[in-house]
């Protein structure tokens, strides 16, 4: 709205001109909607808006009609156009029913010679006009400045936005994944869990069996033999090696595969075979019967074994999903090395695990955790080299330290490790997210602990070591 | 006479006495080595080299602490002793770039998935075997109770040691 309320040189300006005959009454109405200058005619009289409000309008170089000011009464409209004579800047348009005093320019002319009182009013509004539109540019570039700073701001606010949006969106999908494998990883090794059980049963009962049929049918060479295969430990191949080249001398006349199955034997059924070596089919049956031990025990510790690792798999699947639970963080960590065992057996393993007590915690995350420092020290570390986890009880804390040899950690960028996008595997086909160390951080930051990467002072590479308060 | 052995390769100490069990059956003709990694292997191989002895074919894991069981074919490979060995890896978690690093670097002969049946292990082994010992130009007829008589009997009709008429 116009700031130029109702003048009252209008009021005088519009007498005078009525007092004039010769020119007689200009008064003129404008309904609303109506045009009173229009952009682009040329324009020879002044209009003096006495009542009502009009709005200038301007279409910008997209075609869009900008209201760019209002004009309450006092207001001068055609006031350049009239006094450059060039054409009209902008358009005007009646806002509501607007009555305006039309001065065209012979009168203005003759007012302005013969009634100096007229001069003093009409310069009077001039100013007036003039400095209110002054004011309002000045305004209206303060506005615009202010409104470029609040842009840039909140464009500023949008980049950052977007890119944790980002990073939502990658932490979510990296979530889903992992409750995908997790379920995946349960679940086939529930689907294990039954036939090895079965497996293991069976392999039992055929144990006990064999045993009660030898001890009831045969002697008592033979129930120590079969009860020494059962005991018979692995023997290295080197070992194993050794002692058929020492039969070999000993017994230069016997084949290589006997020598090799004589090899096998405890010192207990070496000691019982010995006299019947003369006599093959004794010999052969007896054998026989080892070796029928040593397949149990092999059986035996082959179906235990992939009761560990399915148990293992089953725990770290089942942890994914779980919510916080009062476990023990060193019993994560084992099922995160059983799970990664099939690479981690390429690599100098030292495990030095002290047993922590047992604090609430998401097991699943905290086993994230563990998988993404492993995995990171894997790539980093070439095959053969050392990879330490630790872990230790202090006060009240648990600590977990995970170090390689690998290259190491630049002291520059120690700190910016965590950081979200961080990451060195972009090169050579190989890519992460660069997000394990960052979700590595938010989620022992969870759990109320910390992370901090050194440089390994035992094995030169990166150190990683995580305290955990156990609440 | 010269030995032609047989060698087995494994770290898991349950796989490689099965491994060993099954393979025994050759022992009294072709001798028998075991070995629980690449390095221990390579000693063993230099032991056979050195006494004169070959080797006609290996049996190997891929995924092993220390070399791989494809860096120790690809080694083979290059051994002139050895490049003839038959060569094929006995494994569960060989990844495909290993695989064909060792098709097209250690010449592989054959790639056995685990878990392996015996009568599959026992047959592959005597084709190897019978490739071996007639690529070598031996006397077949030695080795004849462990080799595929089919394929030795077919070869010395060609090599015309066998003439039908």
């Amino acid at each position: 709205m116009s700031d130029l309320q109702s003048d009252p040189r209008i009021e005088i300006i519009g007498k005078l001109l009525e007092e004039l005959p010769e020119i007689g009454r200009a008064k003129l109405v404008f309904k609303a909607g109506e045009t009173i200058v229009e952009e682009g005619q040329s324009n020879d009289r002044l209009l003096i808006l006495s009542e009502g409000e009009a709005q200038l309008c301007k279409r910008d170089q997209d075609g869009f009609l900008v209201e760019a000011d209002a004009f309450g009464p006092g207001s001068i409209l055609g006031l350049t156009s009239f006094w450059t004579r060039q054409h009209v800047f902008a358009t005007v348009v009646s806002v509501a029913e607007s009555k305006c005093i039309a001065i065209t320019r012979p009168v203005f002319d003759k007012l302005v010679r013969d009634h100096p009182e007229f001069r003093e009013l009409i310069q009077g509004l001039f100013v007036n006009n003039l400095s209110r539109r002054y004011h309002h540019l000045v305004r209206l570039l303060v506005d615009m400045s202010r409104l470029e700073r609040q842009l840039k701001e909140e464009r500023n606010q949008l980049r950052d936005t977007l890119q944790q949006l980002e990073q939502t969106t990658n932490r979510l999908i990296n979530q889903e994944k992992l409750a995908t494998m997790g379920q995946l990883l349960a679940g086939i090794a529930h689907e294990i869990n039954n036939p090895v059980g079965a497996l293991l049963r069976s392999v039992e009962t055929a144990e006990e069996t064999l045993l009660q049929l030898i001890d009831s049918n045969m002697g008592e060479t033979e129930r120590i033999m079969i009860r020494e295969g059962l005991a018979c430990p692995f023997w290295s191949s080197e070992d194993k090696r050794e002692r058929i080249a020492q039969l070999s001398g000993e017994l230069p006349d016997a084949p290589r595969s006997l020598l090799r199955q004589l090899a096998q034997l405890t010192d207990k059924a070496m000691a019982l075979l010995m006299p019947f070596l003369k006599d093959q089919s004794d010999c052969d049956r007896l054998l026989a019967i080892f070796d029928l031990g040593v397949c149990f025990r092999g059986a035996g510790i082959a179906a235990n074994r992939i009761e560990g690792i399915v148990s293992g798999l089953k725990n770290y699947g089942r942890s994914v999903s779980t919510n916080w639970v009062d476990a023990s963080i060193v019993d994560g960590i084992r099922d995160t090395l059983t799970v990664l065992n099939n690479r981690l057996k390429r690599y100098d393993l030292i495990l030095d695990l002290k047993e922590t007590p047992a604090m609430s915690c998401n097991l699943g995350e905290m086993n994230q955790v563990w998988t993404n420092l492993l995995v990171n020290a894997m790539d980093a570390t070439s095959e053969g080299d050392s990879i330490r986890i630790s872990s230790s009880v202090q006060k009240e804390s648990i600590f977990v330290r995970i170090e390689d040899a690998g290259p190491g950690i630049d002291e520059a960028r120690l700190k910016t490790v965590f950081q979200p996008n961080y990451t060195t595997k972009n090169q050579s086909g190989s890519f992460g997210l660069g997000l394990g160390l960052s979700i590595s951080r938010d989620i022992i930051k969870k759990h109320g602990g910390t992370i901090r990467a050194d440089r390994s002072a035992d094995l030169g590479g990166a150190c990683f070591e995580v305290e955990l308060p156990i609440h | 006479m010269s030995e032609i052995y047989i060698m087995c390769v494994d770290d898991e100490p349950d796989v490689l006495e099965a491994v060993e069990r099954d393979l025994s059956s050759f022992e009294d003709v072709f001798p028998l080595e075991a070995a629980s990694s690449a390095e221990e292997a390579r000693s063993v191989l230099q032991q056979i080299e050195s006494k004169g002895d070959e080797l006609a074919v290996i049996f190997c894991d891929h995924v092993m602490p220390g070399e791989t069981g494809v860096e120790l074919l690809e080694w083979m490979e290059q051994t002139d002793t050895f490049k003839n060995t038959r060569k094929a890896l006995l494994t569960g978690q060989a990844g495909l770039d290993a695989t064909i690093q060792a098709v097209n670097r250690a010449s592989l002969d054959f790639y056995i998935q685990k878990p392996w049946t015996k009568d599959s292990l026992l047959s592959i082994a005597r084709d190897l075997l019978t490739q071996y010992v007639l690529e070598s130009g031996r006397n077949p007829l030695p080795y004849m109770t462990m080799l595929n008589a089919e394929e030795v009997a077919k070869a010395m009709h060609e090599g015309g040691l066998i003439s039908d008429e």
